[in-house]
């Protein structure tokens, strides 16, 4: 029986491990996901993605369990010890640049940036008097740049797309080339709706964006996989995306729907989006 | 206040006097002191060598200053730190990876080669390895009904399996990587056990006091 056990457990290792490879050696959620995934920020199906992933990568499972030591408040002990750790740090301070450009401080490289000896007297003044000029000039031509931008593209008011995978491209094996939706880049907003060709009673799903999927067109490589847009489920054939203003650049886009338990299988729906100036 | 809230306060302020560049150096050097030990701990855990812990811990917080000022939210700094920490453990497996790629191969064609030329041990390395064409079509037997079964369980449940006996994991951290209870991981393991030893090895011949995986 045991000998059984044994062999139950080696091959369900095997099958893990063949589920892993399946996944591809980059497929990791990001650092970020993963976090987000513990703080309970992602969607429903993102959420999923992360925890079928998990369940076969060691790596960011314990990656995982360790988070929540991680982000435990430090000890109270914050005296700075001497010594070998001190030189540590030591280290470290050689090789940063000072104070962040935010603070409103000089950015200098090195040691020396971070600040003269008390007594060292700063020629401050001329600098001042050219960051001042700089401050003057940004402050005059910046809004007139901002008011000409929108002269000349005003905003357009919000819109609403629906976009569906027509009866003669379901199922076929030659599917026609179809027009695609079009949107304006300069729309307060764009609200896609996606009608799927076949619901997907769990509401799991997998939303892809590709860039630049038709050859001519402006923007990104031919199919380059941008970002995953995040999206409302309605139901289980209807999904929601809302793009902001400029979200996307004008150019032509393909949205794949797939059902992120079998990810492999036929698109649940697969949409064609050309972005535009108006 | 208690003084895991002090504490919490205290990297805020930190944090809000670095990107402030009030006190930059001194609050630098606090928050290096504060959570080094546990970036080098993140390190170590991950079975790199003492020198490479402190090598790894100081790109971190390196990273950690020059990005600060972009970091929106100061409490959140320790699950920054945190992503910045994972993303250089990544960049360093990567690394290494390409490092083992580039290592000396030796592909099958020359171990033949080699073997015409007299040398027999290269193609008895090749036959010690190959497996028994009995054993090898009963094993691919047993995963594909197995895979069928798994294919099978409800997606938590399969989950679960997984975790527990690919990952050797406690129920609680199963519990804990899936947001699950204890109790649920338990119940999932006991069914799915059921189910695969059916599929594994035919009906038990007593269902009653059999253990969970």
């Amino acid at each position: 029986m045991n000998d059984e056990s044994d062999r139950l457990r080696e091959s369900l290792r095997e099958l893990a491990s063949e589920a892993r490879r399946r996944q591809g050696p980059d497929a990791h959620p990001s650092p970020e996901t993963l976090t987000a995934y513990h703080a309970g920020e992602l969607t429903l199906a993102a959420a999923e993605d992360v925890r079928e992933h998990l369940a076969v990568c060691r790596h960011c499972a314990r990656l995982l369990l360790d988070l929540p030591a991680f982000l435990e408040a430090p000890a109270g002990n914050r005296e700075v010890p001497e010594g070998e750790t001190d030189a540590a740090w030591q280290a470290i301070r050689e090789r940063l640049p000072g104070p962040p450009e935010k603070a409103g401080r000089r950015r200098e490289t090195g040691h020396a940036a971070w600040g003269a000896a008390p007594g060292t007297p700063r020629q401050a003044w001329p600098r001042l008097a050219v960051a001042a000029t700089f401050a003057g000039v940004a402050l005059i031509a910046v809004p007139l740049w901002i008011i000409a931008r929108h002269l000349s593209s005003p905003e357009l008011p919000p819109a609403t797309l629906e976009l569906s995978t027509p009866e003669s491209q379901r199922g076929t094996s030659e599917p026609l080339p179809l027009p695609p939706a079009t949107a304006h880049a300069e729309a307060a907003s764009t609200t896609l709706l996606l009608r799927l060709v076949r619901p997907q009673p769990d509401l799991r799903f997998r939303v892809e964006l590709l860039a630049g999927v038709a050859a001519g067109t402006a923007g990104a490589p031919a199919g380059r996989a941008l970002p995953a847009p995040a999206v409302k489920i309605v139901d289980s054939r209807t999904l929601v995306l809302v793009l902001a203003r400029r979200q996307l650049s004008p150019g032509r886009y393909q949205l794949r729907v797939l059902d992120a338990e079998q990810p492999s299988a036929e698109p649940l729906g697969d949409f064609q989006l050309q972005i535009v100036e108006p | 206040m208690t003084s895991t809230s002090a504490a919490t306060d205290r990297v805020v302020a930190l944090v809000e006097r670095i990107q402030a560049g009030t006190d930059y150096e001194s609050s630098c050097r606090e928050i290096y002191h504060l959570f080094r030990r546990r970036v080098f701990s993140f390190f170590a855990a991950r079975g790199f060598s003492s020198d490479e812990c402190a090598e790894l811990t100081q790109q971190t917080f390196i990273r950690v200053f020059l990005g600060i000022g972009r970091l929106f939210s100061a409490p959140r700094f320790a699950t920054w730190l945190f992503e910045i920490a994972a993303n250089i453990y990544r960049n360093e497996l990567r690394r290494r990876g390409a490092g083992k790629r580039d290592a000396f191969e030796e592909s099958i064609e020359d171990l033949v080669q080699t073997e015409a030329a007299g040398r027999s041990d290269a193609m008895a390395a090749l036959r010690s390895n190959a497996p028994d064409p009995l054993d090898d079509t009963l094993r691919r037997e047993r995963l594909a009904c197995l895979r069928a079964e798994l294919d099978q369980l409800p997606p938590q449940m399969r989950r679960c399996v997984y975790l527990r006996l690919y990952q050797d994991l406690k129920y609680r951290e199963i519990a804990a990587l899936m947001s699950i209870s204890i109790e649920t991981v338990k119940a999932h393991l006991y069914q799915a056990q059921k189910r695969l030893k059916v599929a594994f090895s035919g009906p038990p011949d007593d269902e009653e006091g059999q253990g969970t995986l």
